[in-house]
């Protein structure tokens, strides 16, 4: 009879072990794959709008006239100025005021003077700028697989190819887009929806509400609220909550708050996104939804290198809700900070609670090497 | 000699019995604005535990599962419109989660082949996961240099504990098939690592379901 036991044992030990993997890695954040899915609902329908471009354009070339013009694709923006400065991530020199950034796809990034912005992505069919603060003008060069986004604060300018100024005023929360060729379209914590030339826009959304589409005076307007960004869901149906125009950290029951303050960190606006987390903490005290958020602002304080901060949160969440899941990863995280801080004394003390408490826990065998050799 | 028990399948689809039935959360999710939005993180939320775990075991614990993950959500609720009647979502979630996993095996080996990347050098990738055994990196490294199709047979008997009439409904291939490429994935792969394997005829006979 052969033998097939060494193959099983094998695969029940991979089995066993996946088990013990899932359980210590941290799924990935329902808000994350959300993002994620409006990501590629976007990317899709770029490349449908790519295929239905060439379509045309092989269409239009049959018919005939259009077979020359149609072999090199002209970008839309034409006879942009020289390039000086070749783009970098991180924040963009005062002195590239005077002269256009130039990036790998061909597009150019010119600050007017005394605006304020930082590249924080390039790629080769696209790029992410921050724009903090002033006037910024863009001359995105159109391509099937373009991809642009300018940040405003809590608003997304995403661009496909088109030239445009952007205004942001930080102090306000102001947007304000004009529009000189293509289109673009504008997401933020109240609204989406595409602009095109020519046009002038103001965007606003006061903690975030609503938009205020006029161009010469911005006052809000609180009737018809918009739907949230594609896959947010950050905002309350006016016609249910009732509660339009106001504030979302205000009104909203707490999971929403939290699903709103995820996104605004996973958009990179940690300032939104931690007022959104300390308001969850302040409306609704010792509950789960407050030791998440108090879990979630300890993350951003160690990404920011606030160790302290970080140290401080992480405590928090136990002192608060002590039968909250977060506060195994708190502890751990706290543990870890106290060992990075040179704490080693406060560290190990950590380590024999963390392991009274988690035996099999994610940072267990982490807290058993900071006491293998303790005295 | 007796068969040992399969595997358990303790990653099997969570059914319809939360507070919102699934069939709500279909036709929700197919709305509009605020509700579509909040129907879809719902159903993010109850099956990204499954959808993660059977990634994970068919795809191996070197590969970034967190694209998948969102690819197999945008597939499902592109597709809502068609799972008739809605209840059979969580079938329908096993079916996109396989096929994803289908094409990141055959993108993964593409993307070998055109950077002459050798299955040799996956060891080095295998030797930096922390956390991860012996016979996890043995198994998942021998799985790699299986065909996609071999792989994903081999992963989602062994190792999901799928039954041959799952995956033969799963995969949309007859039962004949299934088993004819379960044989030959898992002759190549004993062969890879080591280990007896019995002929083919003996094999279904222990594994009739």
């Amino acid at each position: 009879m052969s033998d097939r036991r060494p193959f099983e044992r094998l695969a029940q030990a991979v089995v066993a072990q996946h088990e013990q993997l899932l359980l210590r890695t941290p799924a990935p954040e329902t808000a994350t794959i959300v993002a994620g899915v409006s990501r590629c609902r976007r990317r899709r329908q770029q490349r449908n709008y790519a295929v239905g471009a060439l379509f045309a354009l092989i269409v239009a070339a049959a018919v005939g006239g259009l077979a020359r013009r149609s072999a090199v694709p002209s970008p839309v923006v034409a006879a942009a100025p020289p390039s000086v400065g070749a783009a970098a991530l991180g924040p963009i020199p005062p002195a590239a005021g005077s002269a256009p950034l130039g990036f790998p796809d061909g597009s150019r990034v010119l600050l007017a003077a005394g605006a304020v912005a930082e590249v924080r992505a390039i790629e080769p069919n696209g790029a992410r700028v921050a724009l903090r603060h002033g006037t910024l003008t863009a001359e995105v060069v159109h391509t099937s697989q373009t991809s642009w986004d300018i940040l405003a604060g809590s608003f997304d300018i995403h661009v496909t190819g088109t030239r445009f100024d952007a205004t942001y005023d930080e102090a306000t929360g102001r947007l304000t887009v004009a529009m000189h060729e293509g289109q673009v379209r504008v997401a933020g914590p109240c609204l989406d929806e595409a602009l095109g030339a020519p046009a002038t826009k103001v965007f606003v959304c006061p903690t975030p509400t609503v938009a205020t589409p006029t161009v010469a005076t911005p006052t809000p307007d609180p009737a018809p609220q918009r739907p949230p960004p594609e896959g947010q869901g950050a905002s309350m149906p006016c016609a249910v909550s009732g509660t339009c125009g106001q504030p979302i950290e205000e009104v909203a029951p707490a999971e929403t708050v939290l699903a709103h303050a995820d996104e605004l960190r996973l958009a990179g606006n940690s300032l939104a996104a931690r007022r959104s987390y300390r308001r969850v903490r302040e409306r609704f005290p010792h509950t789960e939804a407050a030791a998440k958020a108090a879990f979630l602002l300890g993350r951003m304080a160690e990404d920011g290198g606030s160790l302290d901060d970080a140290a401080a949160t992480y405590r928090a969440v136990a002192g608060e809700r002590p039968s909250s899941p977060f506060v195994q990863s708190a502890l751990g995280r706290t543990l870890e900070l106290e060992h990075r801080r040179g704490r080693i004394t406060e560290a190990r003390a950590l380590a024999r609670k963390y392991l009274d408490a988690y035996p099999s826990g994610a940072h267990a065998a982490f807290a058993s090497s900071l006491l293998k050799d303790a005295p | 000699m007796p068969r040992p028990p399969p595997p358990p399948r303790a990653s099997a689809a969570p059914a319809a019995s939360e507070s919102l039935t699934i069939g709500a959360l279909v036709g929700a999710a197919q709305g509009d604005g605020a509700t579509r939005a909040l129907a879809e993180r719902e159903l993010v939320e109850r099956f990204k535990a499954y959808v993660r775990r059977l990634l994970t075991r068919t795809l191996g614990p070197f590969v970034e599962i967190e694209d998948p993950m969102q690819e197999v959500f945008f597939r499902l609720f592109r597709a809502l419109p068609k799972v008739r009647p809605p209840e059979a979502l969580p079938g329908y979630v096993t079916s996109v989660t396989v096929n994803v996993a289908h094409e990141t095996l055959r993108k993964r080996r593409r993307s070998r082949w055109l950077s002459f990347f050798a299955a040799d050098e996956l060891a080095e990738i295998a030797g930096s996961a922390a956390d991860v055994s012996e016979e996890m990196r043995d198994f998942y490294l021998a799985a790699a240099k299986l065909s996609p199709e071999a792989h994903l047979s081999v992963t989602l008997r062994h190792i999901e504990g799928m039954s041959l009439d799952e995956m033969s409904a799963i995969l949309g291939v007859s039962l004949a098939t299934v088993k004819r490429r379960l044989t030959s994935a898992e002759q190549e792969l004993a062969a890879l690592l080591g280990c007896p394997q019995p002929p083919a005829p003996l094999r279904w006979k222990e594994t009739a379901e």
